[in-house]
């Protein structure tokens, strides 16, 4: 199958895909709720969409085209407020977080579509091991060579949005350690890792009709990359995230990727070389597993410094950007975030340590879930409701 | 020449080495049945109850549960106690609050089976107060087996989580009506009016009252002692029993309180109150001596006499429940094989109609004739086909667990076998 053309599409629009955790309202367990909620909700007027995903526990939820990051949070805001309506009528519990802190894999059910089958015969139990849930952003891009090089130009930025949106400390009802340990998963796949540096779309083209000849690919969809291009959208894909606990903070972090997106196109602070990949391994691993604490290797003068550090630096230097972009609102609440070191993961942590329970730490993710979070970090939430 | 150390010839048996064997066949047939056959063990405890019966186990246990209080009466108490408390446990009411068309389900199957039950009975010429209590006493679905037959097939989805939901209510609203029709049999049977109200009162007030302290001293206990889930098993337990004990003493009916206790207990708090998992081989003793107990006691002289009434009253039993759960499906949110999996599921009756007829007879022995041939007669059959109902149903609407499904391979038994009941992986963190 050769590579669509890319599409035309607005640059810098935005369009957020989460998935999301089904839970029982009992234990807060996985269950396999999904098609139940497919059929309860109402999807009349929604400008985004709602679908399944590879297990029957998961539920994606999709804006549509975004301007900015307040028009995608209204339409997160509306997906949520069907499916919740839907889930109280079924007894079901919806929740954000980067993996089911106690789920067991081989209890988990593969969705009866072609697709699904196929990929669960291919890759047998790292399907079922999949259960984890992200968080997508599409970039749009004027033109194919441009969301390339935006593309290789954005990895040295991958480790920003790993650590700001980590939130799966537990696997299995085990501590491990990992601010992200969803990220294990995602890299269990053979096909997982990045693209490769091409910079003109004609030479990806060539790339892609190799691998496909070989046949080891069939479609874009089989490559498992932390940042993919999507022709048929006209987009690039950036899938680091772990879906994060509020929705506003995954408005938030798609209004951070326009500022860096306008910053890299209209600047061209550097031009992407293979080079600056040697360090992105190492990045991305200190970002999965010490979150804002890891260490940065900065490509460009091999300097090391905090992840922390990093952020701030960036955030300060795009602040302009993320004015045009209409998401300094956005880009402000994540500095506070960074400034006072929180993230998901450790609050998930200071949750189980003060409850004991994982079960109830789940219920209070579903409480974080439905509520509205302007500052990104549920503590606060999670304090008034437990009084 | 006497050998006085050794044991007299021939042995004097006593009956509890009979009960113990018929538990030991019980559980061997159950096993077999689950694994062999994807059938629910529950129906083979009772079929190796039936067996006991047949060959003359039978007529000490009836004795000893007529009377109310012998040590067969206690054990089926105890194991319905601790079951009805968890299946409160298990149940969250507020689901009644955000599904409004849920709480009408459960009213319109309840209603529905009661009023046909009912025309039935007074059809073949029954007398109204009889047929009333026959119509309020098969409104209730087994609770026992529900959810032993749930947790066994590891089933979740809608049809397990109502199927559970309705059977919590509808148990409630058969010993409510048993309650207020005990009062209307005082006046009836005994002419006595005083006794007609107060009686009923006492009752469904001290059940509420008493599952109300049951539910606060269980969370007083679990969060001031910050018992950990082994614990909480033993202490568990322990309650249980001396309210079981406690509540007889004060003649009050057990199954209601033990339920309200359930559903109280998570009433308390919105924080998730687990079952304990180290209760699971505890609850599993107590359902193999529930029902090896009831299907010993069967009389077939009561099937027979039962015959076809009985066999009539299950038919519109089941078609009365499912026409109602089908009707309202839809508005609460259940598909159409969904409304139909549940409304069959509803079939079994077991321990909750087993204790309230015997109850009723301890009262009022003129009722016995008229409640064997139907109720009992219909608990018999009940109990043997109902557990297969409900699994079948799971299975139909793909609820039942994948590797415990007709059709599997053997060979994921082995992972089966290797995980603890209901889920082990909570001993970490938890």
């Amino acid at each position: 199958m050769a590579l669509p053309a890319f599409a035309q599409s607005a640059a810098f629009t935005i369009g957020i895909e989460l998935e999301l955790q089904v839970v029982g309202t009992y234990e807060y367990d996985l269950v396999n709720g999904a098609a139940d909620l497919l059929r309860e909700v109402r999807t009349k007027g929604l400008a985004g969409e709602i679908k399944p995903e590879i297990t029957s526990a998961m539920i994606e939820v999709s804006t549509g085209v975004c301007g900015d990051c307040d028009t995608a949070a209204a339409q997160l805001r509306e997906l949520r407020q069907r499916l919740l309506a839907a889930a109280r009528k079924l007894n079901l519990g919806l929740c954000g977080g980067g993996t089911h802190p106690f789920q067991v894999w081989h209890e988990r059910r593969i969705v009866d579509a072609p697709r699904f089958r196929q990929l669960s015969d291919l890759y047998g139990y790292l399907m079922k091991q999949f259960t984890v849930f992200g968080q997508h952003i599409h970039l749009g891009c004027a033109d194919a060579d441009g969301a390339l090089r935006l593309l290789h130009s954005l990895g040295r930025y991958v480790p920003h949005f790993i650590a700001l949106a980590a939130c799966s400390p537990f696997v299995q009802g085990a501590d491990t350690g990992f601010q992200s340990a969803r990220l294990n998963s995602v890299t269990a796949f053979p096909l997982a890792g990045r693209a490769p540096c091409l910079l003109a779309w004609r030479e990806f083209e060539e790339y892609f009709a190799k691998m496909t000849r070989t046949g080891v690919v069939a479609s874009m969809k089989d490559f498992y990359w932390d940042i993919r291009p999507k022709p048929e959208y006209g987009t690039i894909e950036l899938r680091v995230m772990d879906t994060p606990l509020t929705l506003d903070k995954a408005a938030a972090l798609a209004g951070y990727l326009q500022a860096l997106a306008r910053h890299l196109e209209i600047e061209r602070p550097f031009a992407p070389r293979e080079d600056d990949y040697l360090v992105y391994s190492f990045n991305r691993f200190q970002a999965s597993r010490f979150g804002l604490r890891g260490t940065f290797v900065d490509p460009h003068t091999g300097e090391q410094r905090s992840l922390h550090d990093d952020l701030i630096a960036t955030l300060a230097r795009v602040e302009a950007h993320a004015i045009d972009a209409r998401a300094d609102q956005a880009c402000l609440a994540l500095l506070r975030l960074v400034h006072g070191d929180g993230s998901d993961a450790d609050w998930l942590r200071d949750r189980l340590a003060r409850e004991g329970s994982l079960s109830e730490v789940v219920r209070q993710q579903c409480e974080v879930w439905a509520s509205d979070c302007p500052q990104l970090a549920p503590a606060a939430v999670a304090g008034e409701a437990r009084a | 020449m006497t050998e006085p150390f050794l044991p007299a010839w021939p042995p004097d048996v006593p009956p509890l080495l009979w009960f113990a064997l018929t538990l030991v066949a019980a559980a061997l047939i159950g096993e077999f049945l689950f694994h062999r056959l994807r059938l629910p063990r529950i129906s083979g405890y009772v079929l190796a109850g039936l067996l006991a019966g047949a060959v003359g186990a039978g007529d000490p246990v009836r004795a000893a549960l007529a009377t109310g209080t012998g040590w067969a009466s206690i054990v089926v108490e105890l194991a319905l106690g601790v079951l009805l408390f968890e299946l409160g446990n298990r149940v969250d009411l507020r689901w009644l609050r955000a599904n409004p068309w849920l709480l009408a389900t459960s009213v319109a199957e309840a209603s529905f089976t009661f009023a046909a039950v009912y025309l039935v009975l007074r059809a073949v010429g029954v007398p109204l107060d009889e047929a009333a209590l026959v119509a309020a006493i098969s409104m209730a679905t087994a609770p026992a087996i529900v959810m032993r037959v749930v947790a066994e097939a590891r089933a979740q989805g809608q049809v397990s989580d109502r199927l559970l939901m309705l059977a919590a209510l509808n148990s409630i609203y058969t010993i409510l009506a048993a309650q207020l029709i005990i009062g209307w049999l005082h006046h009836s049977y005994r002419s006595d009016p005083l006794s007609a109200v107060l009686h009923p009162v006492y009752l469904i007030a001290g059940a509420l009252a008493a599952g109300a302290l049951i539910a606060w001293m269980m969370r007083g206990l679990r969060t001031r002692m910050l018992l950990d889930d082994e614990h909480a098993g033993a202490v568990l337990i322990g309650l249980v029993l001396s309210a079981v004990v406690l509540l007889k003493m004060a003649n009050l009916p057990v199954l209601l309180a033990m339920l309200v206790a359930g559903l109280l207990v998570r009433r308390f708090s919105g924080r998730p109150y687990l079952w304990p998992k180290n209760l699971n081989a505890v609850t599993g003793l107590l359902v193999l001596a529930l029902f090896v107990l009831t299907g010993i006691s069967v009389q077939l002289t009561h099937v027979v006499a039962g015959g076809l009434i009985a066999l009539a009253l299950i038919a519109v039993r089941v078609g009365a429940k499912t026409a109602a759960v089908l009707l309202l499906a839809r508005p609460s949110g259940a598909s159409w094989r969904q409304g139909l999996a549940l409304g069959a599921a509803l079939t079994p009756m077991s321990g909750v109609a087993f204790v309230l007829s015997y109850d009723l007879i301890a009262v009022f022995p003129e009722l016995a004739p008229r409640l064997a041939a139907t109720v009992l007669a219909m608990v018999a059959l009940l109990e043997l086909i109902g557990p297969i109902v409900v699994r079948w149903m799971l299975d139909w609407s793909d609820e039942t667990a994948e590797h415990l499904r007709v059709g599997r391979s053997r060979s994921t038994l082995a992972h089966d076998r290797a995980r603890a009941p209901a889920s082990d992986q909570q001993s970490g963190p938890h």
